[in-house]
Order: C-alpha cells, then structure tokens, then sequence
C-alpha cells in the first residue's frame, strides 16, 4: 500500500513539473499581421510631402531622364525612414509571408527577409523597410520559394544603418514552418 | 551449407541465363548508385561557394545565368557592364565595398578572372571565411596573376614561374597574348569553389594584352610590347560583373531596384541566395525525376529476375524430382530457391558497387570539364544504403514465389517428368 502511494506522490510530482517545464519553455506566439508592423500614424503622404516637387519638372519628364532618376532616388531616401513600430520590441510573435534567401548554407537557408508578397525580389517599389522582417536561422530547408510559410520568434527591432538612421525588424529563430499545415 | 553449395552448383549449370539476369540486375543497381552520387556531388560542387555578398550586378540577363558565369565560370556573359556606369554605381552611398570581375580568357581550361585586390581583402565563401594564401601574395604589377590551388597543383606552378594566357574560355585557344607573359606571385589556399579553378590578374592586366587586339583579333602589323602598353593608359572600358556589399542589408532591395531600373545601360542585380534558392529547385524537380526512374528501373529488373527463376522451373523438374529422391524435403527445395534468389541480390549489389565505381572514374574527368561538377567516390548516402538493403531484401522475399511453386510441385511431382 505504502509503495503504490509513493509511487503516485512520484508520479503526480513528475506531471506537474513536465507540465511546469512544458510552459515554461513555450512562449505563447502572437499572431501579427503586416499591418501591425506600420505604426498607426505611419502615412507616406506625409513623409512624400518633405520633398520639393517644385524642384521637378514633373510632366515634361520621361523614364530615360536623369531628372527621375534623381526624384526616384529622394523618393528611396524617404522610403528608407520608415519608422517602426517600438512596442513590438521583444514580442514573440507568429508572421506568416514568403521567403527570400540572402545567405545559403549548402542547401539550406541561413538568413533571409520574410516579406509580404511573393514577387518582392523584383516588385517596383520595393516593400518598406517597416514590411521586412530580417531573420537569421541555423540552417532550414526551403521547400520553394513561392511557398508561403510561418515564422515564430522573438521581434526585435534593430537600427541597421546608423548614418541614415534606419532601423528594420529581426527575428533569430529556427522555427519556420509551413503555412498550408 | 549444403543447401548453398547445391544452390551455386545449380546455378553452374545454367551459366547463360545466370549472367543475363545478373547484368540486368547490376544495371539497375548500378543507376540508383550513381544517380545518388550525381545529386550529392552536384549540391556540393555548388554549395557554399559565395557568402556575405548583398548583390551580383551585371549586363543584363536572366538571374540564374548571372549567378552561373559569375560565381560558379559556368557559361558566358552576353554582355559587359561599362567602367561608367561600374563607377558611377559603386559612388553610391548605399556601397560599401564592391568587387569588380572581367572574364574572357583562360589558361589551359582554366579561367582567367581579371579583378582588383578588394578579391583578396573581401570575398568571401563557405561560412563567411576570407581567401588566404598558401604561398606569395597579391598581384602588384600589371603582368602578376595569382593562382587559384587546383591550377597550381595540376598544372606545377610555384611562385616565380611564368605563364602565358589564352584568349577564349576553351581549353585550346588558336590565340594566345604570348607576348605579354605574367608571373607568378601567388598562391592561394585551397577552397573547394570555382576560386580554385581559376587563375587572377589585375583589371589593368586584362587592358593590357588586348591592347593590340580588336574584336578578339590580334592585329597584324600591330606589336605593342609588354613594356610598351605598360606606360599607356591601361583603365578597363568594360567589366563582366561585380560583387557587391553595401552598409546595410536593409537596403539590398533598393539597390537592387537602382540597378534593375539603371536608364544608362541595361543592367541586372541578383541576391546570390536567392538565385541559387532558385537553382535548387531546378536541380530538384529533374533530380526526382531521375530517382523516380531508377526505381522503377530496380522493381523492373527484380520482377525480371522473380520471371526468370520461375520459368526456369520447369527446365529443373528432374533436377527438382533427383533433390527429392536423395532425400532433400520439399520445404529445403523451397529454400533453394530463396537462396538462389538471394545470391541474384548479392552478387548484383556487389558488382554493381564496382561497375558503379569504374563508371565514376571514367566519367569523372568528362563531367568536370563539361558541367564543372566534382564527381568522388565516397560511402552511398543513409536513404540509399536502405534502398540497396531493401533491395537485397526483396530479393529474397521475391525467392519465395518460385519456392513455394516448387514445394508444391516436389509434394506432387515424382521422379516421373509430368509433362
């Protein structure tokens, strides 16, 4: 009798500390949408604004002037000073997108920027710097790359680029699964 | 052991048919095998060969094929990028370091890569590891070149040693820059990439040997000197490609914008990673293609020999009734013919490892100058040793099909030859 009811005391402790451990280790992922990572106020309109499009000579331009080339390339310096949404610092969250490899470990991906759309390699313009998500992983295997998937991690929000003040989203996890399971 | 000893001394008799089914049987052992060391060998030979580079810029063309002449020397460019724009380009302040590349001639099959010393401070491959070298140094002069570890080793070169290159990427060029020959300054470490194959000059260098040549044609009646050319203005018109690295990865897609949309001449930026995301897929759509036929080539080839064994049962009905009579049970019968079929499924794996084997040494060098693809001899993968073990296997289960028509037969068969 004495030995069956230790066995349950043993028993019944070794549950409630695996449960313990079980959701501890698991951080409960938010679900995001690409339209939380724009600040709510955040309107390009207003930033496009800061340019002096007096200084362009809009309807007598055609796409071969180096006029355009010049306004596209403030247009980018706009672009680049999108600004983040702060408070997802440190979130652990769930963003589903698409792959685009930057770094290749054999035939396994190692760095890559999660984006909203598949297409954003070539899209014109490209997405924002607030609609990329950098994301460092030791190494998953891509199915294909117009297959969308989801990732989980932790958000951080670093300053990539200290001379233009940029900053970008990051997440350094291995957890990239399908979208479609 | 009997059993085994009446198995091999059946099988004596009948040598022809043996042979026959065996060859089939090696066959179809030796293509799984080597269509498994392709696939490996392949991935290899292109893995880990660029790293930390944002962008490859260069004429425009479709990414894959940028990817493939510029990194991998496999292909052609169609077109170069001008010194204008290259210049104009790498100005920006998105740039942090850039590499230029000029291709077009060789060395004995080997790729002669004009570039400048940022090759040497910041390229880098495998994981984010820098080249180094394992003798001399940089090129300084205009007529250095630093040799990659595969050219020095196969071709004998030390530094010091001069050496001649040819006009063309083919192994044998009807025109070489004999009259400006270079010299031996370095040589690398070995890296397992294309860096190995290649040999590397200095931009200027390339200006240099074409500078009485036009449109790839020496000019007659023109002999400009190695001293002479050396005192005229060697800055390159034109360059194949560029490695490029800016500040921050942030900004990978609008430069790659600028360069795509660039209005001054037509141009192309890949992301290295993605291009070659994109080669694995290729590559995996025909490698499952050429697995999916191997193994239906292996269930061809078992049913086959499960049809021959079969057949050949009623050509061993004495031999069959003469086993009973001596005393041999209807179930060892049976097991006779497991074994035999077994023996098919040993001996094949066997030599087909060894055919398999002689093939890779026969066809490696072909494969190496045609595709640039390493093609070794190493132990066969964990997914393939369990296909060979399940093929062994279903060789002796497929045993029993002829085993058990042969216990039936012996229970009701005599000496007498029923035909």
């Amino acid at each position: 009798m004495r030995k069956i009811a230790l066995l349950n005391y043993l028993l019944a402790a070794f549950v409630c500390l695996s449960v313990n451990t079980v959701v501890a280790a698991e951080p409960n992922y938010q679900e995001l949408t690409w339209d939380d990572l724009m600040p709510l106020d955040f309107d390009p309109n207003t930033m496009y604004n800061e340019l002096d499009f007096s200084s362009y000579n809009i309807e007598n331009m055609t796409d071969d002037d180096p006029e355009t080339q010049r306004l596209y390339a403030d247009l980018m310096d706009i672009n680049r000073r999108a600004p983040m949404v702060d408070t997802l610092e440190g979130v652990y969250a769930k963003l589903p997108g698409f792959i685009v490899p930057l770094e290749m470990d054999g035939d396994k991906v190692t760095s890559f920027f999660l984006v909203p759309y598949f297409g954003a390699c070539i899209h014109t313009p490209p997405p924002s710097p607030n609609q990329m998500v950098y994301v460092e992983t030791q190494g998953i295997k891509l199915k294909s790359i117009d297959e969308p998937v989801w990732v989980r991690g932790r958000m951080l929000v670093e300053t990539v680029d200290n001379e233009v003040g940029m900053a970008g989203y990051t997440m350094y996890t291995n957890l990239v699964d399908s979208y479609y399971d | 052991m009997i059993l085994f000893r009446l198995t091999l001394k059946s099988l004596a008799n009948r040598k022809a048919t043996v042979l026959m089914t065996l060859a089939m049987l090696v066959m179809s052992n030796v293509l799984l095998l080597t269509v498994d060391r392709l696939r490996l060998d392949t991935r290899a030979s292109f893995a880990n060969t660029v790293s930390g580079t944002d962008l490859i810029i260069g004429a425009r063309t479709g990414s894959l094929n940028l990817l493939l002449y510029s990194v991998f020397h496999l292909g052609n460019a169609t077109n170069n990028i001008s010194w204008q724009s290259y210049q104009e380009l790498i100005a920006q302040k998105e740039i942090d370091w850039a590499i230029p590349i000029s291709l077009g001639d060789s060395h004995r099959g080997y790729r002669v890569v004009g570039t400048d010393t940022t090759m040497f401070t910041h390229y880098r491959y495998g994981k984010k590891q820098n080249l180094a070298f394992a003798d001399g140094e940089a090129f300084d002069g205009v007529f250095d070149v630093v040799l990659g570890a595969e050219v020095a080793k196969s071709l004998g070169y030390k530094v010091g040693d001069e050496i001649v290159v040819a006009h063309g990427v083919g192994k044998t060029s009807f025109t070489e820059h004999g009259d400006k020959p270079f010299t031996v300054t370095g040589i690398l470490k070995a890296t397992g990439t294309p860096i190995d194959k290649s040999l590397f000059v200095s931009l200027e260098a390339i200006t240099a040997i074409h500078v009485d040549w036009i449109n790839g044609v020496k000019l007659p009646g023109v002999k400009i000197s190695a001293e002479q050319a050396l005192t005229m203005d060697l800055q390159p018109d034109s360059i194949t490609a560029a490695m490029i690295g800016l500040k921050s990865r942030m900004q990978i897609f609008t430069f790659q914008r600028l360069v795509n949309n660039y209005r001054a001449e037509p141009l192309t930026a890949i992301i290295p990673g993605t291009a070659l995301a994109g080669l694995w897929q290729l590559i995996g759509l025909a490698e499952n293609a050429l697995i999916a036929v191997s193994v239906i080539v292996a269930i061809t080839a078992l049913l086959g020999m499960t049809t021959v064994i079969l057949t050949s049962l009623n050509e061993r009905q004495r031999e069959m009734a003469v086993l009973r009579a001596i005393g041999l049970s209807s179930s060892k019968v049976a097991a006779l013919l497991v074994m035999e079929s077994g023996f098919y499924g040993v001996v094949s794996v066997i030599a087909g490892y060894l055919l398999h084997a002689l093939s890779i040494l026969a066809l490696a060098p072909i494969v190496q100058e045609q595709f640039g693809i390493n093609l070794s001899l190493s132990v066969p993968s964990l997914a393939l040793s369990l296909t060979l073990g399940g093929f062994l296997l279903a060789t002796f289960l497929l045993g029993l099909i002829p085993g058990i028509a042969a216990y039936k037969r012996s229970l009701a068969d005599g000496l007498i030859i029923r035909r």
